[in-house]
C-alpha cells in the first residue's frame, strides 16, 4: 500500500480508537481542574464496559446499554468522590482501588452472568454507524468530538466553570465567598465519570462488541497521559486522544502491511512502540510542562 | 496485563475472594489416601471456555475416573506463582500439581527443585529434565496446519491469494501454531494447482500483538488484514483475538452476509459457536487430555520427562463437528447466552462448513490421513532461529 494512501487509510479507524481515552480523559481534565483527580479511569472504562452491556442485553437496545455505562460510570464516579471528597481519603488510593475493583468485579459478573469471562455482543445490540459517503462514522466520534468543545465552554464561559477552577485552585478562598467547595467538585468527579462511563460503554457496545475483564488494556492510562498532555485543556485532550488513536492504528497497519516480524523486518514490539512514543515525543518536545492546579489531589478541611 | 503488575498486591484481595469461589465450585470432594489433583492456573483462569476450562474438563473427569479430590487455585498475578505453588506442595496433599499456562515457565521447574517429593506437570511447558515434572506439551503445529490448509483453499477458491493470523505473543506454543499454519497453506497450493487450477499463490501474514487480553488490539489488527485483502484469518491470542472474530463478522455483514466470507478460524477449543456463520473452524488442542494424561501418569508412576501430544494421540487437530457440539453443551451448561438455540448454532456452523467448495474438506482428508500416517513432516518451531526459518521458507 502506498503510504501516503495509508495516512489517510488509518483515519477512520484512528477516530475508533480515540473515543474511549479522549472522552475519559476530557472528563479527567474537569475533576482535575476541580482538585480531584481520578486514576481510576481504566476501572471506569471496564466497569461501565461491563454494565453498559449488561443494560444492552437487559433492555434489547444499544442505546439503553450506552445510558447504562453512564451510570454505572456515575456510580464509580459517586464512590471516588464519597472516599475523597468527603470522607477526605486519598484521592490516589481510591483510584487504585477503582481499578483493581473493576479487574475483579467485571472477571467475577461476567462469569456469574455469562458462565463464561468474556462475551460477544449480538449484531442487533451494536451500536448502529451513521452512514456517510466513504463508509459509516460511530455516532459516538461525533459525541466525543463535541464533548471537547462544548466541556472547554462549560470551564471557561460559565458560572459552574468558574467556580470548578475557584475550588481546584484555592478552595479556601471560594469557601468564603460562599462556593460549596465539596459539592462542586462532587459535580466535576461526577461530570469526569460520566464521560468515562460513555467512553467505557463505547468501548464494548460500540468498538469491540466484547466484553471482557481486562478490554481497556491500559487505555485508561493513556487518557492519563493525555491529560497531561492537554495542560488540563478538553480541546487539547480530544487531540491527545486522537494523536495516540492515529499512531496507533498506523503501527497495527505497518504490522500487518506485509513481512512483519520476518527476517530483516522490524520486529512487532518495535512497531507497537510507535505510539506510545510519539505521544511521549510530542508530549515532552512541543507541549513541555502542565501546569495543575494549586489544591489538586488534596482534600479540602474547612479551618 | 503489564499496567496492572504493579497493583498486584491489591489484586490479591479480590483474587483471594475469587479463589475461594473457584475451590467451592471445583471440589468433588472423594478423598483417598493417593491425594488430590491440584490444578493451578496462571491469572487468565478458568471461565475462558477455552484452554483453561479444558484443563479444568480434564482435570474433572480425572478425578471422577480415578477418585480423587480435585483442587483448584488461580494466580493473582505474576508475583504469586511461587507462593502459590509452594503452598499446594507444603500442604502435603496434593497427588500431582498441575500448571496450566506457558507464563508459568520459571516458577513451575522453580518450585518443582525446591520440592524433589512433590509431583508437578506443566501443561504447555517442557519438563527441564526434572524427575519430578511431567511436560506435556502439544504439537500446535498439528492444529495450525488443517486450519491452514483449509484457510488457504477457502481463500484460493474466492479469489484472494492472501490469508493472515492474528498472533498473541512471541512464545513457542504461538510459534507452533504459525509454523503449522504456513505450512498447511502452502501444502494446501501444491493441491490446489494439481487437483482445481494452475499458478495459484498464497501469502500468509502472522502479524503479532504481544498480548493476549487485548480484544481491541485485535479487531484493529483484524481489520488491517481484511483491508489488505486477507480474508481467512486464523486467531492464536486468547482474548486478544476476540476482536478479530468482531472483525470478521463486522466485515462480514458490512457485505450483507450472515455466513462469511470472511471467515475467522479459532484456537485450542472449537470456537465455531463464539460467531456461528464467521468462525468457519477451529485448530484444536485437547488440553483436557492433557491434563488427564498427566493425572493418570501420576498414578501409574511412570512419571517425568516430556509427553507430546498430537494428532495421533487425539492431542491437537481440527474441529470436528463433534467437538463444536461438545463445545455448545459446554457453553449451554456454563450459561453462555448463544447466539439462537444450540441446534440453530450447529446448523450456521454447518451451513458455513457447506458454503465452502466441497474439494476443501476432500483436501483436508487427505492432508490429515498422510499427516497421521507419517507421510508429511510439519516444520519445528520451538526457537526464534526456527519460527524465523519457517517463515523465511512459508512466507
Amino acid at each position: 500500500m502506498d503510504f501516503a494512501i495509508l495516512l489517510v487509510t488509518v483515519l477512520p479507524v484512528a477516530l475508533r480508537v480515540m473515543v474511549p481515552i479522549a472522552l475519559a480523559a476530557i472528563g479527567e481534565v474537569f475533576a482535575e481542574r476541580a482538585g480531584v483527580v481520578n486514576i481510576g479511569l481504566e476501572g471506569i472504562l471496564v466497569i461501565s464496559a461491563f454494565f453498559a452491556v449488561v443494560g444492552a442485553d437487559a433492555f434489547g437496545s444499544p442505546w439503553a446499554g450506552l445510558v447504562a455505562g453512564v451510570l454505572a460510570g456515575l456510580g464509580v464516579g459517586l464512590l471516588h468522590a464519597l472516599l475523597s471528597i468527603y470522607l477526605k481519603g486519598d484521592q490516589i488510593i481510591s483510584g487504585v482501588g477503582i481499578n483493581l475493583l473493576g479487574l475483579g468485579l467485571v472477571g467475577f459478573g461476567a462469569v456469574v452472568l455469562w458462565g463464561s469471562r468474556s462475551f460477544q455482543v449480538p449484531n442487533a445490540l451494536w451500536v448502529p454507524g451513521i452512514p456517510v459517503p466513504w463508509g459509516s462514522v460511530s455516532p459516538l466520534v461525533i459525541v466525543t468530538v463535541l464533548a471537547a468543545p462544548f466541556t472547554w465552554w462549560l470551564l471557561h464561559k460559565t458560572a459552574f466553570g468558574l467556580r470548578v477552577k475557584a475550588v481546584g485552585e484555592n478552595p479556601e478562598a471560594a469557601d468564603v465567598v460562599g462556593v460549596p467547595v465539596e459539592r462542586v467538585r462532587l459535580l466535576a468527579v461526577l461530570y469526569g465519570a460520566a464521560l468515562a462511563g460513555l467512553g467505557g460503554a463505547a468501548l464494548s457496545l460500540d468498538w469491540t462488541h466484547t466484553i471482557l475483564n481486562t478490554l481497556p488494556a491500559g487505555r485508561g492510562f493513556i487518557a492519563l497521559a493525555a491529560v497531561v498532555f492537554s495542560k488540563l485543556n478538553p480541546l487539547l485532550a480530544l487531540f491527545g486522544g486522537f494523536l495516540f488513536g492515529y499512531f496507533d492504528a498506523l503501527a497495527i497497519q505497518l504490522a500487518s502491511a506485509g513481512g512483519a516480524g520476518e527476517e530483516g523486518q522490524i520486529p512487532y514490539q518495535f512497531v507497537r512502540m510507535i505510539p506510545y512514543l510519539a505521544t511521549l515525543i510530542v508530549v515532552a518536545g512541543a507541549i513541555g510542562r502542565a501546569r495543575f492546579p494549586q489544591a489538586i489531589a488534596q482534600p479540602y478541611r474547612r479551618e | 496485563m503489564r499496567s496492572w503488575r504493579v497493583l498486584t498486591l491489591g489484586v490479591l484481595t479480590l483474587a483471594g475472594l475469587l479463589g475461594v469461589w473457584g475451590l467451592d465450585a471445583g471440589q468433588t470432594a472423594v478423598g483417598q489416601a493417593q491425594g488430590a489433583i491440584c490444578l493451578y492456573f496462571d491469572q487468565t483462569g478458568p471461565g475462558d471456555l477455552s484452554f483453561n476450562d479444558m484443563a479444568l474438563l480434564g482435570a474433572q473427569r480425572a478425578s471422577e475416573a480415578f477418585g480423587l479430590e480435585l483442587r483448584t487455585a488461580t494466580a493473582a498475578g505474576e508475583a504469586s506463582y511461587l507462593p502459590d505453588l509452594q503452598t499446594f506442595a507444603r500442604s502435603g496433599e496434593c497427588l500431582v500439581i498441575i500448571g496450566v499456562g506457558f507464563l508459568l515457565f520459571d516458577a513451575l521447574p522453580e518450585a518443582a527443585r525446591q520440592f524433589p517429593d512433590q509431583k508437578f506437570a506443566f501443561i504447555d511447558g517442557p519438563s527441564f529434565d526434572l524427575p519430578n515434572l511431567l511436560g506435556v506439551l502439544f504439537r500446535e503445529q498439528e492444529a495450525g496446519a488443517p486450519v491452514g490448509v483449509v484457510a488457504a483453499l477457502v481463500a484460493l477458491a474466492n479469489g484472494d491469494s492472501l490469508i493472515g493470523a492474528v498472533a498473541g505473543a512471541e512464545i513457542p506454543p504461538v510459534w507452533r501454531y504459525e509454523a503449522g499454519y504456513r505450512f498447511g497453506a502452502h501444502w494446501a497450493v501444491d493441491w490446489y494447482n494439481r487437483h482445481v487450477g494452475e499458478g495459484a499463490s498464497i501469502e500468509v501474514r502472522v502479524p503479532y500483538t504481544g498480548r493476549f487480553d487485548d480484544p481491541a488490539l485485535g479487531k484493529t489488527t483484524a481489520e488491517a488484514l481484511i483491508r489488505e485483502g486477507a480474508r481467512n484469518l486464523l486467531g492464536i491470542a486468547g482474548g486478544t483475538h476476540l476482536g478479530m472474530f468482531d472483525a470478521v463478522e463486522e466485515a462480514a455483514r458490512a457485505e450483507g452476509r450472515e455466513i462469511g466470507p470472511p471467515f475467522a478460524y479459532g484456537a485450542d477449543a472449537a470456537q465455531e459457536y463464539v460467531k456461528p456463520g464467521f468462525i468457519l473452524a477451529s485448530g484444536r488442542k485437547r488440553v483436557d487430555v492433557g491434563a488427564f494424561e498427566a493425572v493418570r501418569r501420576a498414578l501409574s508412576g511412570e512419571f517425568g520427562g516430556d509427553i507430546l501430544l498430537g494428532l495421533k494421540e487425539e492431542g491437537t487437530g481440527f474441529s470436528t463437528v463433534q467437538d463444536v457440539k461438545t463445545f455448545i453443551d459446554l457453553a449451554v451448561q456454563a450459561g453462555y447466552p448463544l447466539d439462537g438455540t444450540p441446534a440453530e448454532v450447529l446448523h450456521k456452523v454447518i451451513q458455513a462448513r457447506i458454503s465452502v467448495p466441497a474439494y476443501v474438506w476432500v483436501a483436508l482428508d487427505e492432508f490429515q490421513s498422510a499427516l497421521k500416517a507419517g507421510e508429511i513432516t510439519l516444520p519445528e518451531a520451538d526457537t526464534p532461529e526456527q519460527i524465523a526459518e519457517v517463515r523465511e521458507r512459508y512466507p
